[in-house]
């Protein structure tokens, strides 16, 4: 029993020791949290862009009109 | 598209409207490109500029500029974008004037010569597109002057001599050249095929009469009704 007693008196002192000394060193600055770095670059990334895709052949259909000045007059 | 001649009438509604009427027309029609032509420029420039403003799409000068102070009055070209091809269409306005002609005064416009600028803009528009149009309201002979002139026009789209031409190349390499008459009796129909680099391979077409089998458009009717004060 009184080694029991001994053994926790022992631990809450080391508990409260422990405890002081983060405190002391989060207070030097000693435990400010890393800064994040910053990603490596995708490898990605540095690639040069992808040429655009060659487009393939086209079919059009192009409608025109041309002098239709006067087209919407009533007629007669 | 349009090769211009479009905006103006002697009497009825697109006198009084100043053309608005035929850009409403042609705003529900979906037309992509318009040439502003020697018969547009009586509106005059505050007439013009709403028009330009109202149009759903580009209206399109490359030698058209204003008498006091000589920049352009409209874009010169514009670039669209399809399957993955650029498709650059210039805009020219006709005059009476012939090839190296000096250019004309037109009321507060003068118009350039033709080729000149016809030669400046394609070689600009050919570093940034595959395909050239020309909507040309300068009339058949200065437009097959052009094709012989110019290397790297695909196609003409013509106006101002009221022609009839179906798709025709006038020399061996020289552009594709088509006309589709007047006052809207007519509409030309081409159909073109591009390689991948954009080379014309293969085309065909027709300037179809809109003749009265052709049913009318039942929006178009109404429209067609209301400006005409019908019931």
């Amino acid at each position: 029993m009184r080694a029991f007693r001994r053994y926790l008196l022992w631990s809450g002192a080391l508990i409260a020791l422990s405890t002081l000394w983060l405190a002391g060193c989060a207070a030097q600055g000693l435990m400010v949290a890393p800064k994040p770095t910053p990603a490596a670059p995708s490898p990605i990334a540095q690639q040069a862009p992808s040429p655009t895709p060659t487009p393939g052949p086209l079919s059009l259909l192009l409608l025109h009109t041309n002098d239709t000045a006067g087209e919407l007059e009533p007629c007669g | 598209m349009d090769a211009g001649n479009t905006l103006s009438a002697p009497q009825g509604p697109v006198k009084s409207s100043e053309g608005q009427v035929i850009i409403e027309a042609m705003n529900m029609l979906g037309y992509d490109a318009m040439a502003l032509g020697a018969q547009d420029l009586p509106l005059g420039i505050e007439a013009l500029r709403k028009r330009m403003a109202e149009a759903k799409f580009p209206i399109l000068s490359a030698n058209l500029t204003i008498a006091e102070g000589g920049q352009l009055f409209a874009s010169p070209y514009v670039i669209k974008e399809m399957a993955g091809h650029r498709i650059a269409i210039i805009g020219l306005t006709g005059s009476d004037q012939s090839s190296g002609s000096p250019p004309s005064q037109k009321g507060p416009f003068v118009v350039k010569e033709p080729i000149e600028t016809a030669k400046r803009y394609v070689k600009e528009v050919s570093a940034k597109a595959d395909i050239v149009i020309l909507l040309s309201n300068v009339g058949l002979p200065l437009d097959q002057k052009i094709s012989e002139q110019i290397p790297g026009i695909d196609i003409i789209i013509g106006g101002q001599t009221r022609s009839l031409l179906t798709p025709t190349r006038h020399t061996e390499k020289g552009a594709v050249i088509a006309q589709a008459g007047y006052r809207g009796e007519w509409i030309g129909s081409m159909q073109v095929e591009f390689d991948a680099r954009g080379n014309v391979v293969n085309f065909q077409g027709q300037t179809v009469a809109l003749a009265p089998e052709y049913s009318d458009d039942a929006q178009m009717r109404e429209f067609l009704n209301r400006i005409q004060g019908k019931p």
